[in-house]
């Protein structure tokens, strides 16, 4: 197997924290910060990054140790006012207390439970059947073309598919849908105005909103119907929670995964010898699973408020501030990984965390993990040669990373 | 409960016994005279100014607070976000001032009210959009509401949607 091209040179970020505006989506589609962040951990591990356009400025926390500390401990730190910088950063999300991840305490608890069996490992073993066959599917229509946009043909397809079979969207419904999540924190246009985000979000809502009334008969077995029906009435849960939940569920279930599948790929293109060690059955499937959400971190950061005065390596974050906890930055921390620089497949100890830690864990974690490991192994057993056949292309956010295009030339085995 | 007014007026107390008001604040601003009801549980102004009206106070602009802890900045917040009081004349203009108010929980609503500085978020404009659906027969796009902000502004486009159909 040949690479023709690498991924278009990202520019050297510079070092000084000061220097990079962490806010602007830009950014983080344009600069490598892998320096940035490395200088960052080093000698700035609570840092403050100013305010900007008007915006409330935040801390910042890079060391993998310092991340795990936020996310697993639920008493100093809250969700409910928002999650992610935008939300908060512009004066708090309206979800908070309506979206499990928005969610803390006994309410939180009683939410997640509902939840829980449909993405549990048992829960999903009929879908996971549907998506190994789609992935087969997919991939072989794929060989078949000769090549495609891998983003676009297979990795946007997996999940997109299988969050809305959960949900229970309509087949005809489902490239509107999309079409509109993917410009709801990211957008494929620099430029994108935040109306255009806005928009599509609201149409989400109103399109959930609807499918909600739909199956207020709660007899259906999709998950808007289970959400709507007892489970979601023996908890009083408001038809406004329903809503958010289906918008964070299609969120989660559609956007991340496909940056991870195209994400790995691309990784796998760029270590031929690891991708040979793959397909000779030397490393893990599970292992690979791994590394590729360790390498590709597709939510970038995630954000909590104080809920008291916390002290930090000496720096007193005080009660209401702003943290932002940044994964593509933990999962590159030198004290947490062997030579956390480079991509490795066969990685043995690969506490990362791109899934979150505590009581925030990936709701998805087993579907994201089933989604990808059915690409891969689909794709290891039936591709032979595959290059790039084009520049891929990253999206413009400032919390979701990773690329939308993949153009490849594939030939079967 | 106590009355405690930022200016003098002879108000009669006679809201003593309603459990869930701890507190209302009369405060005259530019000749309008505002009331601030601390309550216990989250109540409808509606039937906040029927509870008033009761005690003879009929307050120019009525508002809900739930925590006082903020409270100054908190008034110093919902005036701000107050345009000038423009009684509506239309019947969609009259039709909007209704649903908002309902929906925002915000008593008074005039045409010169902007939707977002009243506190509408994106749950909010669905359950507009739905309502304006289901009374007006007119799915508005979600780049209309956006847009328009003003109430005054929405009602002329729903006008125009409707005489074009």
């Amino acid at each position: 197997m040949t690479v023709l091209t690498q991924e278009r040179e990202l520019l050297t970020a510079p070092d000084s924290p000061d220097d990079v505006n962490l806010v602007d989506r830009v950014v983080h589609a344009t600069f490598d910060l892998s320096s940035y962040w490395s200088h960052v951990r080093q000698h700035h591990p609570v840092w403050f990054h100013p305010s900007v356009d008007g915006r409330r400025g935040f801390w910042v926390l890079s060391r993998h140790a310092d991340v795990m500390a936020v996310y697993k401990d639920r008493s100093a730190w809250t969700s409910e006012q928002g999650n992610v910088l935008d939300a908060l950063t512009l004066g708090g999300d309206s979800a908070g207390g309506k979206m499990l991840s928005l969610t803390d305490g006994q309410r939180h608890r009683q939410v997640r439970h509902i939840l829980t069996r449909t993405f549990s490992i048992s829960g999903l073993e009929a879908l996971g059947r549907i998506i190994r066959g789609a992935a087969a599917q997919l991939i072989a229509e794929r060989l078949e073309a000769g090549g495609g946009d891998f983003a676009l043909h297979v990795a946007k397809q997996i999940p997109l598919q299988a969050i809305c079979d959960i949900l229970g969207v309509p087949l005809a419904e489902r490239e509107r849908i999309f079409t509109l999540t993917s410009s709801m924190v990211a957008s494929e246009d620099p430029d994108q105005p935040f109306s255009q985000a806005w928009e599509a979000k609201n149409d989400v809502l109103l399109y959930f909103s609807l499918l909600a009334e739909e199956r207020a008969s709660g007899a259906g077995k999709d998950l808007v119907s289970h959400l709507v029906g007892p489970a979601g009435k023996n908890i009083g849960l408001s038809e406004e929670e329903v809503v958010f939940n289906c918008y964070s569920l299609i969120l989660g279930g559609g956007e991340t995964t496909r940056m991870a599948i195209s994400g790995g790929i691309l990784a796998l293109l760029q270590h031929p010898e690891q991708w040979d060690a793959y397909v000779r059955g030397e490393i893990e499937t599970g292992r690979l699973v791994e590394e590729i959400l360790r390498w590709t971190s597709p939510s970038m950061h995630l954000a909590r408020t104080a809920t008291r005065d916390v002290t930090i390596h000496g720096q007193v974050i005080p009660k209401g501030d702003i943290v932002t906890v940044w994964n593509v930055s933990s999962n590159r921390d030198q004290r947490a990984f062997d030579d956390a620089d480079q991509f490795n497949a066969a990685r043995i100890d690969n506490p990362h965390t791109a899934l979150g830690a505590g009581s925030h864990f990936c709701l998805g974690s087993h579907l994201a993990r089933l989604e990808i490991a059915a690409v891969l192994e689909a794709f290891r057993d039936a591709t032979g040669t595959f290059e790039l056949a084009g520049q891929p292309r990253r999206i413009y956010s400032n919390f979701l990373g990773g690329i939308n295009s993949l153009p490849l030339r594939m030939s079967p085995k | 409960m106590v009355l405690a007014y930022e200016t003098p007026g002879s108000i009669q107390d006679q809201l003593h016994d309603h459990p869930d008001i701890k507190q209302v604040i009369v405060q005259e601003y530019d000749g309008s005279q505002v009331a601030f009801v601390h309550c216990e549980v989250p109540m409808k102004v509606s039937y906040l100014r029927e509870v008033l009206q009761s005690a003879d106070l009929v307050p120019d602009e009525l508002y809900v607070v739930l925590d006082d802890t903020n409270l100054a900045q908190l008034r110093k917040d919902k005036l701000r976000s107050r345009a000038d009081y423009v009684t509506p004349t239309s019947p969609t203009e009259e039709y909007l001032c209704a649903l908002w108010g309902d929906l925002l929980n915000v008593d008074r609503v005039g045409v010169e009210d902007d939707f977002f500085r009243l506190g509408g978020y994106s749950m909010l404009a669905v359950l507009a959009r739905r309502a304006i659906e289901r009374d007006r027969g007119i799915l508005l796009p979600a780049e209309v509401i956006f847009m328009n902000g003003k109430l005054r502004d929405l009602a002329n486009i729903i006008d125009d949607s409707a005489a074009a159909q």
